[in-house]
């Protein structure tokens, strides 16, 4: 029953990337060129500071790691303008990994104007239902979701569809939530598909709940509203 | 400056501090920060060779207050095991000294911690004990007695949890009690707890005075103070001296620590012998019934490896290693994957 195989495991052909981190040899140098370093500063403008690891010999290479109460040279604070520093660089931080986190996976198909959503094991479920609208007339292109925070990429695919469906499997469209608050002025393009009923996600809800939300806009039947098949929020 | 004291590695005793304290004054906390410095300071340790670990609590805002010159890590509250564990297979050439208080050791982290001793992790790890959250204001944490009245005037009706028995229970391999007032037996036991190698796990009386120190607490300064209950005095030899010492026959006994350093316990009428785990359990539990705090190193097991010998974890530090080490090779992953195929 567990026998399952994959594709053969491939290495990874990147190399090994920790971010900013400082060497003693580094901080040596700063010295030298009169240059203090500054634990949570951010000296690029990317909401990153340079750091250092534990191991580190250099005699200005400790700092205390602590929760927010700190400011940016990583004395303890108490002072609410230390605070608010400190969470606006996080959001800052935040705003700088959205091009860095990894790219959604798009697949596209000719003339296709309704976009599908979807993230984690839904992708496949999601691939046979994309089929079977097909077959029955209704061309997708594809949109595999694999970070957040959100990029760019993203909001391009939600803004030239007319129409896109996100599938989850939550009852509340918690992702769904999350594109709303990101881009308001896009929500209403939105329509969650939802799967929360204790089994795994198969491709016939999705088409069931794509077909009835599609028939719902040619015919404007209020009755699956009521129904409450897709919850819109 | 000229004459100032210095150790083996010619620092002063000032070079083990850290920023200025922010405990209620007369805390048991800031006590035993200072048997802390003691310690570091009489075993020569580089402070930029160490790691402080800790959760939350007042007992772990402790490392900011010594060792200004080691790098710090706050965890989140119960969490210092896990990530105690984490950094010494990253980097097991540092030195790991932990802070944590009862609440954060026994009530909301205590399954990372018997986990942490399980895996007989290498650290010194200080519980500054005191029976209660006094961070937030005072409630019993599970150390607190049966019996033991909260300051409101509630009284504790669940049976204590006994760290230094679960840290035997648990694996852990150097186990120690002491009170924070009592700098002579702390510091020369946290000494023998960075020689060793493994979890060492010293449970530390440290009354609050401001949340737990009246009476019907059997935490405070007083009541602790007259039921402290020491097995014996206890000196710490560091590998480095070499020191004679004469020995009482009977009265005195020496333990070898992995590095060579020594301790000495000097007995207080009761025989006793530390590497007996039976006894040690036994003692506690005699204790307990007495209503007393049995100090001194209550069990010690230089046998056991530590957690990264037990891995096979190579010298070089992982953190230290490059990915041309980390990666196999690849004909190495082809023969991986030729293995899932057959
Ligand atoms: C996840 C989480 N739960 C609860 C708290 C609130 N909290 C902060 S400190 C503390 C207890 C600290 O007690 P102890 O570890 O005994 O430290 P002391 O202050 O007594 O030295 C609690 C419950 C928290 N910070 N985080
Ligand atoms: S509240 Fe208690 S434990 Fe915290 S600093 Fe004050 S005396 Fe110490
Ligand atoms: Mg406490």
């Amino acid at each position: 029953m567990n026998l399952w195989s994959s594709e053969p495991l491939a290495l990874g052909k990147e190399p090994f990337d920790r971010g900013k981190v400082v060497t003693a040899a580094q901080l040596e140098q700063w010295e030298k060129q009169g240059k203090k370093s500054r634990r949570y500063f951010d000296a690029d403008g990317d909401g990153i500071p340079y750091r250092t690891l534990p191991g580190n010999m250099h005699r200005k290479a400790a700092y205390f790691t602590r929760g927010s109460g700190h400011d940016a040279d990583a004395r303890y604070s108490e002072d609410e303008k230390d605070y608010k520093e400190t969470l606006d660089r996080l959001r800052h931080k935040l705003d700088t990994a959205r091009k860095y986190v990894p790219k959604p996976i798009i697949e596209t198909s000719d003339g296709a104007k309704t976009g599908v959503i979807c993230f984690g094991s839904s992708y496949e479920p999601v691939r046979e239902a994309r089929n079977r609208l097909r077959a029955a007339g209704l061309k997708t292109n594809h949109l595999l979701l694999r970070a957040l925070p959100l990029g760019e990429e993203t909001r391009e695919f939600v803004a030239a569809h007319d129409r896109v469906y996100l599938v989850e499997q939550n009852r509340d469209g918690q992702m769904a939530a999350v594109f709303k608050e990101e881009w308001p002025e896009l929500g209403s393009r939105i329509a969650s598909v939802l799967i929360y009923d204790g089994l795994p996600a198969t491709a016939g809800e999705i088409v069931r709940q794509i077909k009835a939300h599609e028939a719902h806009l040619t015919t404007g039947a209020e009755e699956w509203r009521e129904k409450k098949l897709i919850a819109s929020i | 400056m000229a004459g100032e004291k210095v150790n083996r590695i010619h620092l002063t005793e000032k070079d083990y501090q850290g920023s200025p304290s922010t405990m209620c004054r007369g805390c048991g906390h800031d006590a035993i920060s200072a048997s802390v410095m003691r310690a570091f300071y009489e075993s020569s340790v580089d402070p930029r060779k160490v790691i402080k670990l800790s959760g939350i609590g007042c007992s772990s805002k402790t490392p900011a207050y010594f060792l200004g010159q080691s790098f710090g890590f706050n965890a989140t509250h119960g969490r210092m095991s896990a990530i105690a564990t984490g950094a010494n297979l990253a980097n097991h050439s540092l030195i790991s000294i932990g802070v944590s208080g009862d609440g954060d050791t026994a009530a909301i982290g205590l399954g990372n911690f018997c986990h942490m001793m399980r895996r007989n992790v290498n650290i010194a790890y200080i519980v500054e004990n005191n029976g209660v959250y006094g961070l937030t204001k005072g409630q019993f944490s599970a150390t607190a007695d049966k019996g033991s009245v909260m300051k409101g005037g509630k009284v504790n009706d669940i049976p204590a949890i006994d760290i230094a028995e679960l840290a035997i229970t648990f694996g852990a391999t150097y186990v120690a009690r002491s009170f924070s007032g009592d700098r002579k037996q702390l510091a020369p036991l946290i000494q023998g707890a960075l020689a060793h190698r493994g979890a060492a796990i010293l449970d530390v009386i440290s009354p609050c005075v401001t949340f737990n120190n009246h009476e019907g607490s059997t935490k405070s300064l007083k009541y602790a103070k007259e039921h402290l209950d020491p097995i014996h005095d206890v000196d710490f030899i560091p590998h480095h001296e070499n020191i004679e010492v004469d020995y009482e026959e009977g009265k005195d006994q020496e333990v070898v620590m992995h590095d060579g350093s020594r301790i000495i316990l000097h007995k207080l009428g009761k025989d006793y012998d530390p590497s007996n785990k039976m006894q040690a359990i036994v003692a506690i539990h005699a204790a307990i019934a007495e209503g007393k705090f049995l100090t001194g190193l209550i069990y010690y097991d230089p046998t056991r490896p530590e957690f990264i010998e037990d891995l096979n974890l190579c010298e070089t530090p992982l953190a230290e290693l490059g990915q041309d080490m980390l990666q196999p090779r690849a004909e190495m992953l082809d023969q991986i994957n030729a293995e899932f195929m057959k």
